[in-house]
């Protein structure tokens, strides 16, 4: 079985084959660094990230039998991804009953003092700049300036419409433009 | 669907200071990190699988049984049980309000009267078992009989506070007090369980 299998093939394969575990090894090697790399720039740290990574594949592997193919499959894992990486700072917020100004300094906390992070100052600063706007228009900034996201598909993940996806991206962009100008 | 250039375009007329920055990983991942996620998933997975079933079989391995018996022919008659124990309630109803006033009037009466002879039976252990040591034979008090001391306090005993008394009992005397207070108290129990066996019968008869 070679990597080149298409999606829909790979979902055949595990659903009528004796071969489930192959293919979807293949599709966690086809989608984990995409998916860590987004929850990451989500919950900030190696460690939490790959616990959500994990969960999220866990989960995907319960429900893929069900998974009625209304949308591409990737857009389906970003979906679940998104969902899981939200519930665990929710959960923070509300295991240390903190508000959300200090879930953020944490996470900002977390670039400086976590050994994980590059010495790039630049980039530091832009990390800073993206993690001061509110949780959902910092999703949508770094799905589209990262991940180059069409807003169609944006859409799907996020389950809000283009238009207000749009607007969201606009706002986030002035906002750290206007950070990273402050100094 | 839009392409990347119409995303990088869009970039460029909102901020050409994001769309010109290179754009750098801040985040770094333990090496070969990514070689080993699907190991760990399918750990996982394969684990859960594992417990379930052993969760499943184990259920089906053990038939519902009731561990516990009762007496033979028991709930056949307990409604009738039930059913008797309901009515001898109602009809005797009655009488228990008779003899939840009695009850409650003679608690009442033995209180008021148990409080003197209380206060009697402390001062008599606070001065019968005070060492003789303590006592200075040569002051003008140790002249007086206990006899006329308790005839002064049996007189005098609505000007002195009860908890005062106690403050200057030793743990000893407290002791022996509680075991009179509950010798008495079960003595009024009997007297009370007496009273509450009247049934309209013996009052009728009275």
């Amino acid at each position: 079985m070679t990597l080149q299998i298409t999606d829909a093939e790979l979902l055949m394969q595990f659903r009528t084959t004796d071969r489930r575990e192959e293919s979807y090894t293949i599709l966690i090697r086809r989608y984990q660094e995409r998916l860590y790399w987004h929850i990451r720039r989500i919950v900030i740290d190696h460690d939490d990230a790959n616990d959500i990574l994990q969960n999220v594949f866990i989960k995907v592997w319960k429900s893929l039998d069900g998974f009625r193919e209304d949308s591409q499959l990737f857009t389906w894992l970003y979906r679940i991804a998104t969902n899981e990486s939200i519930t665990f700072l929710n959960s923070k917020k509300k295991r240390f009953y903190l508000p959300i100004e200090d879930v953020t300094k944490e996470l900002k906390n977390k670039l400086t003092t976590s050994g994980n992070f590059s010495e790039s100052k630049t980039e530091l600063k832009l990390q800073e700049a993206i993690l001061s706007l509110p949780e959902k228009q910092r999703i949508v900034f770094n799905l589209r300036y990262y991940d180059e996201m069409p807003y169609e598909e944006m859409s799907r993940v996020l389950g809000t419409s283009e238009g207000a996806l749009k607007a969201s991206f606009h706002h986030a962009v002035k906002k750290v433009e206007k950070f990273l100008l402050a100094d | 669907m839009e392409n990347r250039n119409e995303i990088l375009n869009e970039l460029k007329q909102l901020s050409p200071l994001l769309a010109e920055r290179k754009k750098e990983n801040l985040f770094i991942v333990p090496e070969n990190y990514f070689s080993g996620v699907e190991e760990k998933v399918m750990g996982k997975i394969y684990a859960e699988s594992v417990s379930a079933e052993l969760r499943n079989s184990g259920l089906k391995e053990f038939k519902k049984q009731e561990v516990f018996d009762v007496p033979y022919g028991y709930f056949e008659r307990l409604p009738n049980e039930i059913l008797q124990k309901t009515s001898r309630k109602k009809s005797l109803s009655v009488l228990e309000s008779v003899n939840e006033y009695f009850q409650y009037s003679f608690r009442l009466s033995h209180l008021f009267a148990a409080t003197p002879m209380l206060a009697v039976m402390i001062l008599a252990i606070v001065v019968l078992t005070k060492p003789a040591d303590v006592i200075d034979t040569s002051s003008p008090v140790a002249q007086v009989s206990n006899e006329e001391i308790t005839n002064y306090l049996t007189e005098n005993i609505s000007s002195l506070d009860e908890s005062s008394i106690v403050a200057q009992m030793d743990d000893n005397s407290i002791s022996k007090l509680s075991s009179g207070i509950e010798q008495e108290s079960s003595e009024y129990d009997e007297l009370l369980m007496d009273a509450t066996q009247i049934t309209l019968d013996d009052i009728q008869n009275l």
